[in-house]
C-alpha cells in the first residue's frame, strides 16, 4: 500500500480510460443488442472506478505516512532485465538460427552471465541442455521446431 | 600463476567455443538442384490439431510420403480463422517444399468479407470434399425444409438456426437459403460446432446447419434430423436426406473443399509432381476409406488455372451475397 | 448382466498386457507432456496418431487415456515444484502446492495431488456407470441463458478468491474481461483491440498467458532477490501425506469430486472451471479461509480432485451422446473415428464390449498414474535441490519452448514473455493473478452466452429468469452480491483495515 498503489491506480485510471474509448469506438449497440464494444466499455468502467478509489485511498494515506518501506523500493532489476532480454532475442533469432543454436546460447549466456559460473561449465550445459531438448522435443515429441539455416 | 599460460588456456577456451558452435551449427545442407523432392517438404494446415481439415489430411499424408519417398511432415499453424497458415504459406519461398492444405472458405468467403485478407497463393490440387446439412430435432415440428421455409415465412425471425459463424463457410448455405427464399432465419452464431450439436438437442435452437460430421452420429441415432444437404447427389450414409438441388435449390451447393496451394510462383515440376502423386492416392480405395472413416469423400480436380478461376468466381458469388446481406457494405 | 458387471468386465479386458504395456506407454508421455509447459495432450495425440495405425484399437484408445490423465498429473507436478502450470487446469494448485513445496511439504503436496485426483477419477467413473444417460440428458438442459447464470455465479466468486484488497481484485477481474475480448467479436467477427496484429485475431491464448504470468515472473522474482534459493527449505519434510493431511483433504476431496464430475457434464465448461469454483468452495466453507494461498493441504486435493472428476465428467456427453465438449474430448473422438467405432448412442447398442472396454480402460488409466507416480515423488522432490542456476535456466528454456509449440508461433512467445513482466509487476505492486484468470477463463463464455441469449430472445432480459436453471442461479448470484454481511461488511472491514495502518 502507500505510494506505489498511487503509481499502479493512476495508470490503470488512465488505461481502462482508453479501453472505454475504444470500446465505445467499437459500437456499444444497446441494452438489447450488445455490440462488440458492450462487455469491454462494462468492464472499463469498472475497473476505472475501482483504480478511481484506489487511487484516491492511497493519496489520502500517504499523507499520513513516514519512511515506509513500500514495495516499489525493492526493484534490484539488473538480473531481471539480462534474463527478460534474453528471452526477448531467443524469440527473434529463433527463426533465423535454429533451434539448437538458440538453445545453446540462451543456456551459456544464462550459466556463464546471469549466474556467473564459469565457461566451460557453461558450455558443457549449454551443449547438454541444447542436444537434450532437441532430442526430447523433435525426435521424441515430434513437434515441430524451427530451423534455420543449418540443417537444424 | 604463468600468465602465458592464461592466454593459453583463454585462446583455446575461444577455439574450442568456436569449434563447438560450428559443430552444432553446421549440420550437412544440400541445396543441390536435384529432383523435386530431395527433402522433406513442410505441409501446413492452418488449423488445430484434431480439427476436421487436420483429420482429413492426415489420415492419407502417410502414403503421399512413400509415393513422393521424401517425408511430408504436417504442421498446425492456426489462426486467425486459417489466415495465420496461409500468411506463413503465402510469405514463403515458391521452392515447393512450403505449402498449405486448407478448407477453401478462407480464400472464398473469407476474401469476400474481407478482400484485405486475400493471399497470393497458387491452388495445385482439390482433394477431398465434405458436405453440410441443416438438421433438426427428430421430435420437432420441422420434418423437412419445407416446414422451415414455410415457419418462416409465416413468422420472420421465428424460426432460430445455429451455425458456425458469419464468417464460417458453413454459413453460406445459410444465407443462400434465405437469399433463395425470401425469408428470414434467426441466426444464432455458436462457434464450436459440438456445442451448436448440443444447443440444438436441448432444444435451445431450432436448426443447426453446419458439416455433415458435427452430426452425423445423432444423425444416424436418430436423435437428429437430416433437412438438407449441399452436395450434388444424396450421401451414402443418408440416403433419406434430400439435397438442396433436389429441392429446387442448385445454388445452394457450399461445401467444405480441402484444397492444396503453394506460394505464388511455384516451379510447374512441383505442381505436376503433385498432380501425379495425388492422383494416384486418391484414386485408391483405401484411401478412400480412410478419409470416409474422418467423413470426406475423395474429390480431385487439378488445373492451377482452372481452379484460381473458381475460386474466384466465388469469391464474386460470395461477395454479391455478402451485400445483399448487409454483412459488408 | 447390470452396469457393475459391465464394468468389471470392461476393466478385465482393459488390463489385457497388451493394453496395459501401451496405457503405461501414453502415462508416460502424458506425464512428459504434462510436465512440459506448452505442449498439451491434445497436440501431442495429434502428432502421434499415425503411429497408433498399427496398433490395434483399444489399446491405441488406453494409450490415449494415459496420455490425457498423465498430462494432468505432469501439470500438478511442475505447478507443485516450480509454480508452472503445465495445464490451465493446474492452475489453482499453484497457489498453495508451490507454497507447500517453499516450505519443504512438497512430497505431500504431490502425493495428494495424485490421491485426489485417483479417488475424484473412481468416483467420477462409478457415476459414468451408472448415472451416464440421465446426466447427458441433464447436461443438455443448459442453453446460452444458463451459461450465462453460471459464468456469472463463477465470476462472484472471486470475491471469496480475493485474499488483499477487494477493490484490486476487481482491477484484476476487469482486466481479465478486457483481455478476453481481444480477438473477432463472436457474433459479428469484427476485430476488437487487434491494432492489425493477425495473431491477435483469435485472441490471448490461456496456456501463453498463464505460463508467462505464473512461471516466467516466478523466475524474475527469484532471480531478482539470489541464486541461493533462499526461498526454498532445503530439509525435505516427508514424502507423503500425514494423517492430519487426510482428515483435512477429507471432504474437500469428495466435494471437489462429486462437484466437478457434475460440472463436467455441461458440455463446453472445460476442466479448468471447475478447479476455481471448488477451491473457492473450500475456501468459503473453511474454517481457516486466510490460510488459502499459504500452503494447505486442502488448496491442493480440491482442485487436483477437480481436474479429474471433471475430466471424466466430459466424457459422458462424447461417450452417450458422441458429442465432444472439450479439446481433448474432440481428439479422443477423431481418433475413435479413425477406427471405426462411432461414439454415441450406437456405441453401446452395436459394439457393447468396445465401450465398457473404453469406460475400463479409463479406470486402468488412472489407476497406472496414481502407481506412476507415488514412487516418482521422491524423484520429483530432488530435482528442487539442483542449483537454481541450472534449474532455472531449464526453466525458461521450457517455457520458450512450450510456448512456441502450442501453435507454432512466435507472437506466443512475446505474449508469454510480455505477461512474465506483468506478472512480475503485479507482484511488485500487490495485485493477485487468480481474478485475471479467472476473468480470462470466464468472461469470453459469459459474454457468448449473454449475446446469444439475446438474440434467442430477441433482447429481452426475462429469458434469464423464467427458465429455472438459470432464474435459480442468478437469484444465487444476486444473493451474493447485494447480501451486506459479504460486500459491505468486508469492504467496511477493509477501509478500517487501511485506516488503522
Amino acid at each position: 500500500m502507500g505510494r506505489s498503489d498511487i503509481y499502479s491506480s493512476g495508470f490503470w485510471l488512465v488505461f481502462s480510460i482508453y479501453i472505454a474509448v475504444e470500446s465505445y469506438r467499437l459500437d456499444l449497440g444497446n441494452w438489447h443488442e450488445p455490440g462488440p464494444g458492450y462487455f469491454a466499455f462494462g468492464a472499463a468502467l469498472l475497473f476505472g472506478s475501482m483504480a478511481l478509489a484506489v487511487f484516491v485511498k492511497s493519496l489520502k494515506q500517504t499523507s499520513a505516512l513516514k519512511g515506509e518501506i513500500g514495495s516499489a523500493e525493492r526493484f534490484r532489476w539488473q538480473h531481471v532485465v539480462m534474463v527478460l532480454i534474453a528471452m526477448v532475442l531467443y524469440t527473434l533469432l529463433l527463426n533465423t538460427i535454429g533451434f539448437v543454436l538458440c538453445t545453446f546460447l540462451i543456456v551459456v549466456f544464462f550459466i556463464k552471465v546471469v549466474a556467473l559460473q564459469r565457461l566451460m561449465k557453461s558450455i558443457m550445459v549449454g551443449l547438454c541442455m541444447a542436444i537434450g531438448s532437441y532430442l526430447l522435443f523433435s525426435f521424441f515429441l515430434k513437434a515441430p521446431l524451427p530451423r534455420g539455416f543449418f540443417l537444424f | 600463476m604463468n600468465i602465458d599460460g592464461g592466454a593459453e588456456m583463454k585462446r583455446k577456451f575461444g577455439v574450442s567455443f568456436v569449434i563447438t558452435l560450428m559443430v552444432l551449427g553446421l549440420g550437412s545442407v544440400s541445396y543441390s538442384q536435384g529432383k523435386y523432392p530431395d527433402r522433406q517438404i513442410q505441409l501446413i494446415v492452418p488449423y488445430g490439431p484434431g480439427g476436421s481439415t487436420d483429420l482429413c489430411v492426415r489420415s492419407f499424408m502417410g502414403e503421399v510420403t512413400k509415393v513422393l519417398k521424401q517425408p511430408v511432415s504436417i504442421i498446425n499453424r492456426p489462426g486467425a480463422g486459417g489466415l495465420t497458415g496461409a500468411d506463413a504459406v503465402a510469405n514463403s519461398k515458391p521452392d515447393g517444399y512450403t505449402l498449405l492444405a486448407t478448407s477453401a472458405g478462407v480464400l472464398t468467403w473469407g476474401v469476400a468479407l474481407d478482400p484485405k485478407s486475400a493471399r497470393e497463393l497458387n491452388p495445385i490440387a482439390i482433394m477431398a470434399v465434405q458436405p453440410v446439412m441443416i438438421t433438426s430435432r427428430t421430435e420437432s415440428e420441422y420434418k423437412t425444409l419445407e416446414d422451415v421455409i414455410n415457419a418462416a415465412k409465416k413468422k420472420p425471425g421465428g424460426v432460430s438456426c445455429g451455425s458456425s459463424g458469419i464468417q464460417s463457410e458453413t454459413y453460406l448455405d445459410l444465407a443462400l437459403l434465405e437469399a433463395a427464399t425470401g425469408v428470414h432465419i434467426k441466426h444464432v452464431p455458436i462457434a464450436s460446432s459440438s456445442e451448436g450439436a448440443t444447443t440444438l438437442l436441448g432444444g435451445h435452437i431450432d436448426l443447426w446447419v453446419g458439416s455433415v460430421s458435427t452430426t452425423q452420429n445423432l444423425v444416424k441415432a436418430g436423435r437428429l434430423r437430416g433437412l438438407a444437404v449441399s452436395s450434388p447427389k444424396r450421401m451414402r450414409d443418408f440416403p433419406d436426406v434430400p439435397t438442396f438441388a433436389e429441392r429446387g435449390f442448385p445454388h445452394i451447393n457450399v461445401n467444405l473443399i480441402i484444397v492444396m496451394m503453394g506460394p505464388k510462383g511455384l516451379p510447374p515440376v512441383v505442381i505436376k509432381t503433385w498432380e501425379d502423386t495425388l492422383g494416384v492416392v486418391l484414386a485408391r480405395p483405401d484411401v478412400a476409406a480412410a478419409l470416409d472413416k474422418v467423413n470426406y469423400d475423395v474429390d480431385f480436380q487439378t488445373g492451377s488455372e482452372r481452379l484460381r478461376k473458381y475460386f474466384s468466381d466465388e469469391i464474386k458469388r460470395f461477395s454479391i451475397l455478402a451485400k445483399e446481406k448487409g454483412i459488408i457494405k | 448382466m447390470g452396469n457393475l458387471g459391465h464394468m468389471l468386465m470392461g476393466i478385465v479386458t482393459a488390463a489385457q498386457p497388451i493394453n496395459l504395456l501401451y496405457c503405461f506407454l501414453g502415462s508416460f508421455i502424458g506425464t512428459l507432456i504434462g510436465v512440459l509447459p506448452g505442449i498439451g495432450p491434445v497436440g501431442a495425440i495429434a502428432l502421434l496418431l499415425p503411429v497408433t495405425f498399427h496398433v490395434p484399437p483399444l489399446a491405441a484408445f488406453i494409450m490415449f487415456t494415459g496420455i490425457m490423465y498423465g498430462a494432468q498429473y505432469g501439470g500438478s507436478t511442475t505447478s507443485i515444484l516450480v509454480n508452472i502450470p503445465g495445464e490451465a487446469s493446474s492452475v489453482m494448485t499453484c497457489l498453495d502446492g508451490y507454497q507447500m513445496a517453499r516450505k519443504g511439504r512438497a512430497g505431500p503436496a504431490l502425493g495428494m495431488a495424485a490421491f485426489a485426483s485417483f479417488i475424484a477419477g473412481t468416483i467420477g467413473l462409478f457415476g459414468l456407470v451408472f448415472l451416464a444417460p440421465t446426466l447427458a440428458e441433464f447436461g443438455l438442459r443448459f442453453g446460452p441463458p444458463e451459461y450465462f447464470a453460471l459464468m456469472a455465479f463463477g465470476l462472484t466468486l472471486v470475491i471469496y478468491l480475493a485474499r488483499g484488497s477487494l477493490a484490486k481484485a476487481l482491477m484484476m477481474t476487469a482486466f481479465g474481461l478486457i483481455l478476453a475480448s481481444v480477438g473477432l467479436d463472436p457474433v459479428s467477427s469484427a476485430p476488437r483491440f487487434t491494432y492489425g496484429i493477425i495473431d491477435l485475431r483469435d485472441g490471448i491464448g490461456l496456456a501463453q498467458m498463464v505460463i508467462g504470468l505464473f512461471g516466467v515472473s516466478e523466475v524474475l522474482l527469484t532471480v531478482e532477490k539470489s541464486f541461493t534459493r533462499s526461498v526454498f527449505e532445503t530439509k525435505i519434510k516427508g514424502l507423503l501425506p500425514n494423517l492430519k493431511d487426510w482428515k483435512d483433504s477429507f471432504y474437500p476431496t469428495l466435494r471437489a469430486s462429486v462437484l466437478s464430475f457434475l460440472m463436467g457434464i455441461i458440455p463446453g465448461i472445460s476442466v479448468v472451471i471447475p478447479t476455481f469454483i471448488s477451491y473457492s468452495l473450500e475456501k468459503r466453507i473453511s474454517k481457516h479461509p486466510e490460510k488459502f494461498g499459504t500452503g494447505t493441504i486442502e488448496g491442493v486435493a480440491a482442485p487436483e480432485a477437480a481436474n479429474n472428476g471433471a475430466c471424466v465428467g466430459t466424457m459422458i456427453p462424447l461417450l452417450s451422446l458422441g458429442i465432444p465438449t472439450g479439446a481433448s474430448s474432440a481428439l479422443v473422438l477423431g481418433a475413435l473415428l479413425i477406427y471405426g467405432l462411432h461414439p454415441g448412442p450406437l456405441l453401446i447398442r452395436e459394439s457393447p464390449e468396445v465401450f465398457w472396454g473404453v469406460i475400463g480402460s479409463m479406470y486402468i488409466g488412472n489407476a497406472m498414474l496414481l502407481l506412476l507416480n507415488l514412487p516418482l515423488i521422491g524423484i520429483w522432490v530432488r530435482v528442487l535441490k539442483i542449483p537454481y542456476a541450472y534449474l532455472f535456466s531449464s526453466i525458461i528454456l521450457f517455457c520458450l519452448v512450450g510456448s512456441y509449440t502450442i501453435n507454432n508461433s512466435l507472437t506466443d512467445m512475446y505474449v508469454m514473455i510480455l505477461f512474465g513482466i506483468v506478472g512480475y509487476l503485479m507482484n511488485k505492486f500487490d495485485y493477485e493473478p487468480v481474478p485475471l484468470i479467472l476473468a480470462l477463463v470466464l468472461g469470453p463464455m459469459m459474454e457468448n452466452a449473454f449475446r446469444r441469449s439475446m438474440i434467442l430472445s430477441d433482447g429481452s432480459f426475462l429469458i434469464f429468469f423464467i427458465r429455472p436453471i438459470s432464474g435459480i442461479l442468478l437469484a444465487l448470484v444476486l444473493f451474493m452480491l447485494i447480501s451486506p454481511i459479504f460486500t459491505k461488511k468486508r469492504l467496511a472491514e477493509e477501509i478500517m483495515r487501511e485506516a488503522d495502518e
